[in-house]
């Protein structure tokens, strides 16, 4: 039974086709990695599924429920949580505080409870900071806990963003480029963290990546996009040798010669 | 850049912040200085304080209030605790009993300020939308007090200690109007929010002016009947004050524990990126109209106060100047801190009274009336220095800080 099924999704900006009647399902606890060129709608995708964008047409099932269509946080309640390509953490508030904002839905401090400070507020509160250290320690950013999100190192806010996406407790996360800018070690770092999603956490993980060395690492499954079609999907090895991937990534001389006239 | 540099180090040179902190290091490193840094509050605040405590009859109101402004920025910015409150508590309480009336006046309007400054702050500093007719919830309580206690409508019923039941009921009035405004606007951000917002504060205050039958137009409201506390008619604006002055302490109190709630985090997560806080789960729309209510709550209780102080309220009493004064003050203390809003209350509604008897009087130059004349320029020159200098306000919160210091490195034009 598939976690989340994709169903004939289709997403238009003003008569400009981003995505154009794609389907795909994804199976429980596995990592499924979305590639293609550039502008080949996989950001739209993600942007769909996490509730940023309405379908133009299509419907969005995660879980035997319908999220298409859904506000964020409903989505965020349903289990499913991402991190953003553009790095968009809160970057005036601490690193343990953007993760706390992502245990919202798992506290229930509302304001008269702020105003009394209840044992039983306080009681979760300090829960809420236990768990956002532990999460911040998974990711690999122990003892940065206090440090503002906007002066840590690329990777670190790369790694805050998803330990901020954990909090959620998320049954699937969408990792948009998890690995953008980093260097082969911290691309390694980054595989093995991805990896610990699934097998630690039971998570089914979704990410885009332009790195192959880290798609082909790390994925299970791949689908690939360009311009707004899905062309191809299967198993890595697969998907390497098929030639509309190919042709996608290279070009041919016929479509090259084609575009020239 | 050169302009930019030298702004920059002159807005360093007059940071009273640094003064305050280098002179406490010096201080610190002789070892008598270290016993006096250690012990020192202990005798320095009180003296301050009996000092402001002479105060009016001794040194003169602009002394006193000068000291004043020096003890509370001390006590603000050091968080100096409980004993810091206490002595803060006790100058606060001393001090009108020693004043005349006028200034009496004055200390009720700095208090009633500060508090709708702490309402506002809530609204524009936690939740950072900017709400340019804070007005309306002040006057929503304000005429809801004025129009059930008055005699002049019939109604007018013997009130006793009603003026203790309207108080609630003012504060969840303005709050249902407060999310009255909420909900058509919500959808709105940054200048369209402060456009719509300008114009319900407006459409309050004409109402209130058209709606004869209902509010006496712009005869006003009169004979408004004092509160009473036990069967002591609380009449003189002291006792008044110190109403308010109660009032500031819950909604500060109340203020600074959401604030640091979970209710806070979702606040500043809205204003550093609401469709981010939406997609980690935080109901936008809920916190937005929580944080207007709440703003709204403490801004009709204190229509209420100003109600019961004034005995007649007037439509023209609610024009577009309280709101921008209160957005003033929550400026230029400081957003997002409670405790530089009671400072920006103490500078803005204070200031202007005390430059009143300021005169210059040095060789050759008299000029007698120098405040009385121009204390309005003056005090304008003021508020476009801070701003200047400033920009984040005196005492900021560590967030807002941050948020300028980020803007300075990212464009140092719009630093200078």
């Amino acid at each position: 039974m598939a976690i989340l099924s994709v169903r004939h999704v289709s997403r238009a900006f003003e008569g400009l086709i981003a995505l154009n009647d794609v389907s795909m399902e994804i199976e429980p606890q596995t990592i499924v990695g979305v590639i293609g060129p550039n502008g080949a709608g996989k950001t739209t995708l993600f942007n769909l599924l996490t509730g940023f964008y309405r379908p133009t047409s299509g419907e969005i099932w995660f879980e035997d429920k319908r999220v298409d269509g859904l506000p964020l946080h409903r989505i965020a309640a349903a289990g499913i949580s991402r991190t953003f390509q553009n790095i968009r953490l809160f970057s005036n508030m601490t690193a343990i505080e953007n993760v706390l904002v992502g245990s919202h839905l798992h506290l229930s401090t509302n304001i008269a409870t702020a105003i009394l400070r209840l044992p039983f507020t306080i009681q979760q509160e300090k829960r809420a900071v236990q768990s956002a250290v532990e999460t911040l320690r998974f990711v690999g950013l122990a003892g940065r806990e206090n440090e503002l999100a906007r002066n840590l190192a690329y990777g670190e806010q790369r790694r805050l963003e998803i330990a901020r996406a954990l909090a959620v407790r998320p049954r699937l996360l969408l990792l948009d480029e998890p690995t953008a800018g980093m260097n082969p070690g911290e691309s390694i770092d980054m595989m093995r963290l991805i990896r610990g999603l699934r097998d630690d956490l039971k998570m089914t993980v979704v990410l885009i990546e332009h790195q192959m060395r880290v798609v082909m690492g790390v994925c299970e499954y791949i689908t690939v996009l360009d311009h707004g079609e899905k062309i191809s999907e299967g198993r890595p090895e697969d998907v390497q040798k098929d030639q509309r991937v190919i042709e996608a990534y290279l070009g041919t001389g016929a479509l090259l010669s084609e575009g020239a006239s | 850049m050169k302009r930019g540099g030298s702004l920059s180090s002159l807005r360093r040179a007059l940071d009273p912040g640094r003064y305050w902190s280098r002179g406490a290091e010096q201080l610190r490193r002789t070892a008598a200085g270290a016993a006096v840094a250690r012990f020192g509050q202990y005798a320095v605040l009180p003296l301050l304080a009996i000092a402001g405590g002479l105060g009016p009859s001794y040194f003169g109101i602009r002394w006193t209030f000068a000291i004043l402004v020096i003890v509370m920025y001390a006590l603000l910015r050091s968080r100096s605790g409980l004993f810091g409150l206490v002595v803060l508590g006790a100058m606060l309480v001393y001090l009108p009993h020693q004043m005349d009336t006028f200034e009496r006046g004055i200390m009720f309007d700095i208090a009633l300020y500060a508090l709708l400054g702490i309402g506002l702050n809530v609204v524009v500093g936690y939740a950072g939308l900017l709400d340019l007719g804070y007005v309306a919830f002040f006057a929503s309580g304000a005429y809801l007090y004025a129009l059930i206690s008055a005699p002049q409508f019939g109604g007018g019923f013997d009130i006793g200690t009603s003026f203790w039941i309207v108080l609630p009921m003012a504060m969840v009035l303005a709050a249902l109007v407060g999310i009255a405004l909420g909900v058509p606007v919500l959808r709105l951000r940054g200048d369209y929010l402060a456009i719509v917002t300008l114009g319900f504060g407006e459409i309050i205050r004409i109402m209130i002016n058209n709606e004869d039958g209902v509010t006496n137009g712009p005869v006003g409201v009169f004979a408004i009947p004092k509160p009473h506390f036990g069967s002591t008619e609380l009449s003189g604006p002291v006792e008044l004050y110190f109403v308010v002055l109660a009032g500031c302490f819950v909604a500060a109190f109340a203020a600074e524990r959401i604030r640091d709630s979970r209710v806070g985090r979702a606040w500043e997560a809205i204003r550093e990126d609401e469709d981010v806080a939406a997609s980690m789960g935080v109901n936008t729309t809920a916190y937005k109209l929580m944080a207007f209510a709440i703003g709204a709550a403490i801004g009709g209780g204190g229509g209420v106060m100003y109600s019961a102080k004034q005995s007649a309220v007037f439509p023209s009493d609610f024009n577009l100047d309280v709101s921008i004064n209160v957005l003033a003050l929550v400026i230029i203390g400081g957003m997002g801190n409670v405790r530089g809003v009671i400072l920006g209350a103490m500078l803005l509604i204070g200031l202007p009274e005390v430059l009143r008897d300021f005169s210059i009087d040095v060789a050759f130059i008299h000029l007698d009336n120098l405040g009385a004349d121009y204390r309005l320029v003056i005090f304008g020159a003021a508020l476009v220095a801070v701003m200047i200098l400033r920009p984040e306000g005196l005492l900021p919160s560590r967030r807002r800080a941050a948020e300028f210091e980020h803007a300075d490195a990212l464009d140092p034009e719009l630093a200078t």
